[in-house]
């Protein structure tokens, strides 16, 4: 707008987001009040706006110290945090070599192996859960970590994001370094991954998200319980009677406070991965 | 597409093994867990096979598909995923449509009202489906406790079959809509500021002005955004997992839960594969018809 907002529009436009922000953020809200209250306590301010403040007793952590000792929550956590990131980082080196390749070097039936990653962006993960199932089974990577890890290394969505990204960069980068006699892997990882930081990033927070929140795929490839990854930890929280709800707001808590960290730190690039996504075409 | 062809030279050998070799790991990766499976989903769907007795696997035909004509469990999630996917998108669309242009400007403090409204996306489905279990909960729950203080309710909300999938969509649009958030935003940004300022001189309303200029610029973002609810809310398996069963009734039983439980738990997997095929074969219909009508409208504007 050219012409400058009066104080009473703005002020107005201010009351209007926060009562807005406040409709929307009443669970989380109430979550994290939650979680530093007894049962009594959650229950007792239930019917009123005290519900959504929270209380602190002697010990404010005393249900975070509780799940945490009812449940391998911490231990769970650790296992995921771990085979995601031994996931992710061999993700990132299949998935932009790949996007690389079929944006910057010639050669042969690049075509076809393009049409087909596109078209097997279609498949829904619904579709193939049994079979896949069943290879992991054969590969008896059943009970492992391995079963979570190798269905998730090849992303056709994440190959075609970086091969927009590479397509985007000048050619008179490479020029230079080919009449250097540079091989392809040199020319890749010295000149083109430093250019293209920004989608690095932006896949880690997709693929992070999507793991660290993935359930039904790890209740089938997973049955030991020491094995448990947070989401499955979590649900088993739920489902022991009679529920506590002052350990199951902590848990809920807990669980969230990595995503949110690595959200919040990398929240451009996540925010440019959605736009990026969306925009094109 | 945008495959530009560059250079009329060929490739070099040396530069096509590179290629290739870039490529390899990933088309291999593809074929196994994806395209393989894909296959595996139609062969299954034709067999009595069972991930327990590999063994007596046989050929049946199209017997598996016979019985889902019959099965009215199988009926009712059908009807119960499309039910969800016609309230869900609508819903979230206008959700994230009117959060974008709350947060589309440039005052102080603006970027912590965008977290806000983005948070719910990154918490997970388990996470969210807990927490609004409490919530729903129609003895002590927090909405019949806030709603019963000014004398309204109480409801049964999840234990209703007539309410359960509609309390499901309205967490599931709050959990998603900060995604449509951002996607609008960017496409609200990309209108021209000069647009609604010179229909400002001709003296356009504000309401006008958002039917004229603020509809038609964010008409691809639009088609784009209502294809990836659709895909995603027909996948809908965790909330009714996690918080009904599928039931009361089955009336929150969807497709991809029947799936789970018929291949997997039941360990019926050419039955469930064959659910699966059916699944697959509606969503590539939606994603097809829903190209085909943009591209219909794109013609009629030309």
């Amino acid at each position: 707008m050219v012409k400058k907002q009066t104080k009473g529009q703005k002020i107005r436009a201010y009351l209007i987001l926060t009562v807005v922000a406040l409709l929307f953020m009443f669970p989380l809200v109430w979550m994290i009040a939650s979680s530093f209250k007894n049962d009594a306590q959650i229950f007792g301010d239930i019917s009123s706006i005290r519900a959504f403040w929270p209380t602190f007793n002697k010990e404010p952590f005393f249900n975070y110290k509780s799940v945490v000792a009812k449940l391998p929550l911490l231990s769970s956590m650790l296992h995921s945090i771990l085979y995601i990131f031994v996931t992710i980082t061999l993700s990132l080196i299949i998935n932009s070599m790949a996007g690389y390749a079929l944006a910057r070097i010639r050669f042969p039936k690049k075509k076809l192996i393009m049409t087909a990653i596109l078209a097997v962006m279609i498949i829904p993960t619904q579709t193939v859960m049994l079979p896949q199932f069943s290879i992991i089974y054969k590969l008896h990577c059943t009970n492992s970590y391995l079963g979570l890890i190798l269905p998730a290394l090849a992303n056709p969505m994440y190959i075609y994001l970086f091969r927009q990204q590479f397509l985007g960069i000048p050619e008179s980068i490479e020029e230079a370094a080919k009449l250097d006699g540079a091989g392809q892997l040199r020319i890749f990882f010295q000149l083109f991954v430093p250019l293209a930081k920004p989608i690095y990033a932006t896949v880690t927070i997709l693929q992070f998200v999507l793991m660290w929140n993935d359930f039904v795929w790890p209740v089938m490839v997973i049955s030991d319980t020491k094995k448990q990854t947070v989401q499955m930890a979590l649900s088993s929280l739920f489902n022991i009677k009679p529920v506590n709800y002052g350990d199951v707001m902590a848990g809920l808590t807990i669980v969230t406070i990595p995503v949110l960290v690595l959200f919040l730190t990398l929240q451009k690039y996540y925010v440019a991965g959605i736009a990026s996504t969306g925009a094109k075409d | 597409m945008g495959a530009k062809k560059k250079g009329q030279k060929k490739a070099s050998l040396k530069e096509s093994q590179a290629g290739l070799a870039f490529v390899a790991p990933a088309m291999i990766l593809l074929f196994i867990f994806l395209f393989i499976p894909f296959l595996m989903t139609l062969g299954y769907s034709f067999t009595n096979y069972n991930i327990l007795k590999p063994d007596a696997t046989e050929f049946v035909g199209l017997k598996n598909f016979v019985k889902l004509t019959k099965d009215t469990v199988f009926h009712k999630s059908i009807l119960n995923t499309f039910l969800f996917v016609i309230m869900v998108v609508p819903l979230q669309m206008g959700m994230g449509l009117g959060l974008a242009m709350l947060i589309n400007r440039k005052t102080k403090g603006i970027t912590a009202y965008r977290m806000a409204f983005f948070a719910p996306t990154v918490l997970s489905l388990v996470v969210v489906s807990i927490l609004w279990s409490f919530i729903y909960n129609p003895n002590n729950g927090l909405l019949n406790s806030l709603l019963g203080s000014v004398g309204i309710g109480p409801f049964k909300f999840l234990n209703d079959p007539h309410t359960a999938m509609f309390c499901i969509v309205v967490l599931s649009a709050w959990q998603g809509c900060g995604f449509q958030m951002m996607v609008f935003l960017s496409g609200l940004q990309d209108i021209p500021e000069h647009l609604y300022e010179a229909a400002a001189l001709d003296g356009a309303t504000r309401f006008q002005q958002f039917l004229h200029i603020t509809i038609p610029g964010l008409k691809n973002i639009t088609t784009f955004i209502a294809l990836s609810i659709v895909v995603s809310a027909f996948q809908l398996i965790v909330q009714p997992m996690m918080m009904t069963g599928g039931g009361p009734q089955n009336s929150t039983m969807t497709i991809v839960y029947m799936i789970y439980q018929t291949g997997f738990k039941y360990n019926q997997t050419g039955y469930g594969s064959a659910m699966a095929l059916v699944f697959t074969v509606m969503v590539l219909l939606i994603t097809i018809l829903q190209n085909r009508l943009t591209s219909a409208v794109d013609e009629e504007e030309r």
